[in-house]
């Protein structure tokens, strides 16, 4: 054990010249903080009896400052101008209250102030050493790097985990709540639970099908959330550092490596349903998970050949619709159940499948035959089926005084079946970003069906054949 | 090399958060008039019943002093009292008119500290009948804000203005006795209260933030220390968590500005790529580590990202996509006048924005003054709709004090400062101003048994000269 740390030590300090804390000591041997301190002070001290100034170090005291300095606390005056007090009298009781403040400091020190910071003391309660260092710091702000580092390097434990390892104070009573989204107590932000299911559930999902079991233990599930939740929160900031905390410390490292892993698969198994169903494409449409990002696509148009587009759309549209459908249910069950997370997990394993890769592949071989995005069957022609729709335009003007008012106005237009069903898009969410950059695209639909004939006759043209 | 685990474990309390500030509608269609004439109707009972006990059978020169029902029904002459919404009508408070005036000219002039200008300053008292200057020395040496209801007694006179000779207010609300037990227990109780650490994610976070982080986490320091620490059974952070966002954006707008003019594209209204996650980061992860072991509240502030008008409403929980699985445990986000009771204990805080206010109208620099009047008056937040952002309440002033908290702070105010206020009946109420953690590093520990102050501050001193 003590070969095992003063290796680490002498390797991070030593060779890398980096700064060790307590803190991540701790968390880097998995030992309790106070062990880290001794194993930090002992090192420190067997260093420079090695070779003097070879190390350096900071110290955390705490203590009672000396009571000249709060009895007589500087008012802070931040205005240039002075107001005199009106009653000359201030409340009697307002200076016996202030005796009875109990002041204590916890002040972070190099090495060299430490003398000073323990005479400014009336009575030192503790000092420990804070952090070891390979040369004297000219900035703290190093040592707060470190603790970032921390963040970022190190998942967060559970809280039993987390005391029992580190000796972080024990709340039993902290529960992190696995999956289900925060409790929305206000109707509105209803919105964001939608938002939450499916970025959490996205691992899990293809998880599933890899353990070929859909009855996977709530319990892998969690733990596969939490994985890849810490994992894909810190994604960026943790690249660089988990390969040097795998190779510096790979032997007992358990957390990180199978973080790494979970990574890898659920990347994975994101993927790889995808790309059989499009290998034509060369723009991957967005996975299916994340419902506003496909908003931005209508804005450049790529000529590729439209029937393939055509059925990508509807296909978009339909997977878009069942999975509001189940969101829908989803939801509710969530507001049913909300207290317990672990059956909403279940129930969700259970619903969450039907998007899963068979469903949306019979979806894809459904969608080429025809099936209009927003039917409202009127007027129908016996040979070619001419329908009418309704769609939602923004039209925007500027009105008597000047302003630019945009309007929403809903107009009935007439579309024949073989026409390409674009402008069904813009019905599904009009959501205000979408609805600016759908703005144009609209409006080119709208221009497209007024001028008629020729234009339309040549895409059913190409599509006959 | 001892290696006793002592596992040191999180001193428990029963929180109860008051949703008196909760809104449910957002509805911004309605005037705010209600507000004042809710608040009246709220009050007037209450200052009447103070004015009847002070004032009644009440002889000067012969002559009763009467109770006059409206303002407008005053007698010239006639020694009587009324009671009102004062209004303060005061030259160098902002004013929308002006405002619109000043566009015209080049440069705005600087925002005032203060607004009370007593030679200029107009008092008066309305209900909802009319309005009736006050003058006096009385009147003028007594500290008012707008908003609060008084009832003031004197005679109105030759020129139409209400001599004012006395005043009351409406005092202290009723206060539920505390749980105080019958022997001191051995292990201390502290509900931590926090304010402005203005979180920044430019650089790096100070180191102090961390240290506190360290510290109410029971890792840092001694086991007397860690003990200490763990008898903390709750964090309270009152506001502006987050720093002033527009800091990091002039300077972005500057250095693109000096950069690449030429290359720099075109865009109309939000521009995504602006903006800067790192704050919210930097708190989500700083509030998930103490999520794990200690109940933190969250109130958010003038500077957070929540709406302006009070009562702020909590601070949406996506903002925290690792410390929200923690909500219904240990994360309690919370709107701004924050109320709740935690062991008994009645806790009454807002983030600042209150008395702030307060203080502009206010001589002198006592804060823990205007917190006392506040009190008095009964309003959390008395000059809400005239210069304080509020939500127009419909049905009830939200801002009327109906209980008297125990303990009563305030955030992010220039320094740590404390005393008792006591009442009528026996309240006792704990004052509490908090200093802006990222000035001063100073942490407040109430002690819930005694209601006693601590304060912890957290420093750190380098060796090489900056």
């Amino acid at each position: 054990m003590s070969t095992d740390h003063s290796s680490f030590l002498a390797a991070r300090v030593l060779n890398d010249n980096k700064l060790v804390t307590y803190r991540l000591l701790s968390r880097e041997l998995k030992i309790h903080v106070n062990k880290a301190k001794e194993h930090l002070a002992a090192f420190h001290e067997a260093e420079n009896r090695k070779r003097q100034g070879s190390c350096h170090a900071t110290y955390l005291v705490t203590g009672i400052p000396k009571p000249l300095a709060q009895t007589s606390r500087p008012r802070i005056d931040t205005d240039d101008d002075t107001y005199m007090e009106s009653s000359p009298v201030p409340q009697a009781t307002q200076n016996e209250d202030e005796e009875t403040v109990k002041m204590s400091s916890v002040i972070l020190v190099t090495e060299e102030e430490l003398e000073g910071v323990k005479e400014s003391l009336k009575e030192i309660t503790s000092i420990h050493i804070y952090s070891v260092e390979p040369g004297p710091i000219k900035d703290l702000l190093t040592i707060s790097d470190a603790s970032t580092e921390l963040y970022s390097r190190f998942p967060t434990l559970n809280a039993a985990e987390k005391s029992k390892i580190y000796g972080t104070t024990l709340n039993k009573y902290a529960k992190k709540r696995e999956g289900a989204p925060p409790p929305p107590p206000p109707p509105q932000p209803t919105k964001s639970s939608t938002y939450v299911v499916p970025v959490k559930k996205e691992p899990t999902l293809p998880a599933a099908p890899a353990a070929t079991t859909s009855t996977s233990t709530s319990k892998e599930t969690k733990k596969d959330v939490k994985k890849d939740f810490f994992g894909s929160i810190k994604a960026k900031d943790a690249q660089k550092p988990r390969q040097t905390s795998d190779s510096t410390s790979s032997s007992k490292v358990k957390v990180p490596l199978k973080r790494g892993q979970s990574d890898l698969m659920s990347s994975f198994s994101n993927t790889q349903p995808k790309k059989p169903k499009q290998p034509e494409k060369k723009k991957t449409p967005p996975p299916p998970d994340f419902m506003d990002v496909d908003d931005d696509e209508p804005a450049e148009v790529e000529p590729i050949d439209e029937e393939t587009r055509a059925a990508e759309r509807a296909k978009q549209e339909e997977i878009r619709r069942k999975r509001q459908e189940d969101e829908d249910e989803l939801r509710r069950m969530m507001d049913e159940e909300d207290d317990e997370p672990a059956v909403t997990d279940a129930t969700n394993s259970d619903v969450e499948p039907v998007d899963s890769p068979e469903e949306e592949e019979e979806e894809a071989t459904l969608s080429p035959t025809e099936e209009p995005p927003v039917p409202a069957p009127s007027a129908s022609a016996p040979g070619r089926r001419k329908v009418k729709r309704r769609v939602t335009k923004k039209v925007r003007s500027k009105d008597a005084d000047g302003y630019i008012v945009t309007r929403e106005v809903t107009e009935w237009e007439e579309y024949s079946e073989d026409d390409i069903p674009a402008p069904a898009k813009p019905v599904a969410k009009p959501n205000a970003f979408s609805a600016m950059k759908q703005a144009p695209s609209s409006q080119k639909g709208k221009k497209g069906a007024g001028e008629g004939g020729p234009k339309r006759d040549i895409a059913s043209f190409f599509q006959r054949k | 090399m001892t290696s006793e685990n002592l596992a040191l474990e999180r001193h428990q309390t029963v929180y109860k958060t008051d949703p008196k500030f909760q809104l449910d509608t957002h509805s911004y269609q309605t005037q705010y008039v209600d507000i004042y004439f809710l608040r009246l109707a709220r009050l007037k009972r209450i200052v009447e019943a103070h004015g009847r006990e002070r004032w009644d059978a009440l002889e000067v020169h012969g002559d009763y002093v009467k109770r006059v029902d409206r303002v407008l029904d005053v007698r010239q002459g006639e020694l009587c009292w009324i009671t009102g919404t004062i209004y303060m009508n005061m030259p160098l408070k902002p004013n929308v008119l002006e405002d619109i005036a000043k566009d015209h000219f080049i440069s705005a002039p600087l925002a005032r500290q203060k607004y009370r200008d007593f030679e200029k300053d107009e008092i008066m008292i309305e209900d909802e009948s009319g309005r009736l200057k006050l003058v006096g020395s009385k009147i003028k040496t007594e500290d008012l804000v707008t908003g609060c209801v008084v009832g003031v007694m004197g005679t109105e006179t030759a020129s139409g203005e209400f001599e004012v000779i006395d005043m009351v207010l409406p005092e202290l609300p009723e206060q539920t006795p505390r749980p105080i037990p019958k022997v001191p227990s051995a292990k201390k109780n502290y509900v931590a209260l926090l304010s402005g650490l203005n979180i920044t994610g430019n650089v790096h976070e100070s180191i102090e933030t961390h240290l506190l982080v360290e510290y109410l986490l029971g890792e840092a320091g001694s086991p007397e220390d860690q003990a200490k620490s763990s008898s903390i059974s709750r964090l309270i952070i009152a506001g502006n968590s987050l720093s002033e966002p527009h800091a990091q954006a002039t300077d972005e707008a500057a250095a693109a500005a000096s950069s690449s003019r030429a290359t720099k594209s075109k865009k109309y209204g939000y521009d995504a790529t602006s903006y800067n996650a790192k704050p919210t980061t930097v708190l989500d992860t700083l509030l998930a580590d103490l999520c794990t072991s200690l109940s933190v509240t969250l109130m958010p502030g003038e500077s957070d990202p929540a709406n302006a008008s009070l009562p702020q409403q909590k601070m949406h929980p996506t903002m925290f996509p690792t410390a929200k699985y923690y909500t219904g445990s240990t994360f309690i986000p919370s709107t701004n006048p924050h109320a709740c009771e935690i062991d008994g204990v009645r806790f009454l805080g807002t983030s600042g924005q209150t008395i702030d206010d307060v203080f502009k109208y206010l001589d002198g620099d006592n804060r823990l003054e205007m917190m006392e009047k506040t009190l008095r008056w009964r309003l959390v937040a008395p000059t809400a709709p005239d210069t304080l952002w509020c939500y127009p309440f419909q049905d009830d002033d939200q801002f009327v004090i109906d209980i008297c908290p125990h303990v009563y702070f305030i955030g992010n105010q220039p320094e740590f400062d404390t005393r008792l206020t006591h009442g009528a009946n026996n309240q006792e109420v704990r004052l509490i101003t908090i200093p802006k953690f990222s000035e001063t590093g100073e942490l407040v520990l109430v002690d819930l048994e005694t209601l006693d102050c601590e304060v912890i501050s957290f420093k750190s001193k380098s060796g090489a000269p900056a």
